[in-house]
């Protein structure tokens, strides 16, 4: 008899002893031959733990994962039905169904991870950067770093008259918003986008000039002195330190204390057409993420050993490893404990907060992806269309009833709004409240607000 | 420094491997587009676009490259820029030089909606043609290897 349906018997039993309440036994899903895509990146891990712990299985679902090669097509092959989903940066989903660049109505229901990024500047930016970051008792740098310690090098440049150059992943990358956030919160400016008049280069009036480069190139690219620095998940930034060609100054936990990280993006039309085949989905995948976090990160040894073969991340155990088993080297031999640097399930980290997608849609706004002013009902409303908290306790509602997990692993979905308190631990001291995000805008010095325009 | 409206057009491919750049280069070859003769890499596509300025830009769909090259040419709009607005046949001939050829083109606004219909149309049935052929060639070489063999 096979897990799913020891499962099913399992779940009637237990139905049974409930009273008949929970007799919503789940249905068989509509496609069971499914093509998912991801970016060979550590946070792709709950589909390769689906995958590989038979989760996929026990739902009925036949997966096949294929590596993409760049965000773009990812997306583009998930709106033309090439593949059935894929792990996603947050801001594909949001900027597809506004229209900044590919559009497409992308929804997800499930958020994949919190925090998961660094920043590194060359080993000659570091050097540069030193004199300026205040010492501990041993001699290593206070952390967290903060941009203001790189301003004086960019400002130097400047007065040189060479551009400030940077490395991110995308456009509506969660590195490129991360990057920009550490760089204003230092006084650095990142730069505007103006899509009304055709330049979305994200670079007008730019302290710092901020490019797309492939996660897998970012060390080669900054090795041969095109970028300065980078903005990237890993292993891209531990293998600057191994390869011995610059430091990671910041991670993004320290940047926003437990930021959503990537999302499971599909398009509306797929989830209307096989919503039960989507619910299956999202609960393989929460259980994928309970187990890359159980008994305090128990787990991840393994999980390192499966994400370094090569049709997964591809990259050295050793690399991997330093992040996700919860130290994180900054200057080579300068290794701290970063215990959240990835987390993939606890503080409700798959769930989908409203509040989260409102975060990327401000920082949109702060850079002039939406060019106008945007009431707070519009941000409200957009965040409802692309993020589906309902279809998330769907699958977390039969995964209690299959016994398989406790009402205690989620939010209580009787009182959840779908919005995070407001959220104080930012580097720059700012507080972020979901249901005010007009309000939050008017709170950075740096960045567009009210009804500016560029 | 903008190129004059009478000069032949350029093409340059990133990304697309060695036989189907051969094929490519045949058939722009024949039907007078200029091919760029350069290697591109991620970090060279910003300063190279702006210095070379083509009309048009092959990319193979699974390039790591696309996404730099997506922004670059988002940043330019006198720049090659995505077909992305296509109806009717142009549409199914997009999907095809995607799907079949693995190549997705970028095109200036030099490039008229026909000419891009006729280009799309020549490339996919070029690069099929030639890929068909030499399949049956190969074929032919192993049935004869295969009728030798059996004559022995």
């Amino acid at each position: 008899m096979s897990l799913r349906y020891k499962q099913w018997f399992k779940s009637i039993a237990a139905s049974v002893l409930l009273g008949g309440a929970a007799l919503t036994q789940a249905a068989e899903p509509e496609k069971e031959e499914l093509k998912f895509g991801f970016i060979k990146l550590t946070d792709m891990a709950p589909l390769a733990i689906a995958y590989e712990k038979g989760f996929f299985e026990d739902e009925g679902l036949f997966v096949t994962l294929e590596a993409q090669a760049n965000w773009k097509v990812l997306l583009d092959r998930v709106i033309d039905g090439q593949l059935d989903g894929a792990h996603m940066l947050a801001g594909q989903p949001l900027g597809a169904t506004i229209g900044f660049g590919t559009q497409a109505h992308i929804i997800t229901a499930f958020s994949m991870d919190l925090n998961g990024n660094g920043i590194t500047v060359s080993n000659d930016i570091w050097e540069q950067m030193k004199p300026n970051i205040p010492k501990q008792a041993d001699g290593k740098p206070v952390h967290p770093i903060k941009a203001d310690y790189l301003k004086p090098v960019v400002e130097k440049y400047k007065a040189e008259g060479k551009p400030f150059k940077m490395g991110m992943v995308f456009p509506v990358s969660t590195h490129n918003y991360e990057l920009r956030y550490w760089l204003a919160a230092g006084g650095i400016h990142p730069g505007y986008y103006a899509p009304k008049k055709g330049d979305t280069s994200g670079m007008i009036d730019a302290d710092a000039q901020l490019s797309v480069t492939p996660p897998p190139q970012m060390p080669s690219t900054m090795e041969a002195g095109t970028i300065y620095g980078y903005c990237v998940g890993e292993p891209w930034n531990q293998q600057a330190v191994f390869k011995g060609i610059g430091v990671p100054v910041i991670t993004d936990y320290e940047i926003w204390k437990d930021n959503p990280e990537k999302v499971f993006g599909v398009s509306k039309e797929w989830a209307d057409k096989y919503p039960q085949t989507h619910i299956a989905v999202v609960k393989a995948m929460i259980r994928a993420a309970k187990w890359l976090d159980v008994n305090n990160n128990a787990n991840r040894p393994e999980a390192v050993k499966i994400l370094s073969k090569p049709y997964y991340v591809g990259a050295d155990a050793e690399v991997i490893a330093n992040s996700m088993t919860g130290t994180f080297e900054y200057e080579k031999g300068d290794k701290r404990p970063v215990p959240d640097f990835n987390v993939f399930f606890r503080y409700n980290a798959t769930y989908p907060y409203y509040s989260d997608a409102i975060w990327y849609l401000t920082q949109m706004r702060r850079w002039g992806q939406i060019a106008e002013h945007k009431p707070d009902s519009w941000y409200m409303e957009t965040a409802k269309k692309v993020y589906r908290p309902d279809i998330y306790r769907a699958a977390a509602e039969e995964l209690i009833v299959d016994g398989v997990m406790q009402a205690s692993d989620f939010p209580d979905f009787a009182k959840e709004t779908g919005f995070k308190p407001p959220q104080k631990e930012f580097i720059d001291g700012v507080t972020y409240d979901g249901t005010k995000p007009n309000d939050y805008l008017g709170k950075f010095k740096i960045g567009l607000k009210g009804k500016d325009e560029v | 420094m903008k190129r004059s409206a009478k000069a032949p057009l350029r093409a340059l491919m990133v990304g697309v491997d060695g036989p189907r750049s051969e094929k490519l280069f045949q058939l722009l070859a024949n039907v007078g587009i200029e091919l760029i003769p350069r290697s591109v890499s991620e970090d060279s596509l910003y300063k190279l676009l702006q210095e070379l300025q083509p009309e048009l830009i092959f990319v193979d769909v699974n390039s790591t490259a696309r996404d730099t090259l997506e922004h670059v040419v988002s940043s330019h709009p006198a720049l090659p820029q995505p077909v992305v607005s296509a109806d009717g046949d142009l549409r199914i001939s997009l999907r095809r030089l995607a799907g079949d050829i693995g190549i997705s083109l970028y095109v200036s606004e030099r490039v008229s909606p026909c000419l891009l219909q006729a280009l799309i149309d020549i490339t996919i049935s070029h690069c099929h043609s030639i890929g068909v052929l030499e399949q049956e060639l190969a074929l032919l070489a192993d049935n004869s290897e295969i009728m030798v063999a059996a004559l022995h």
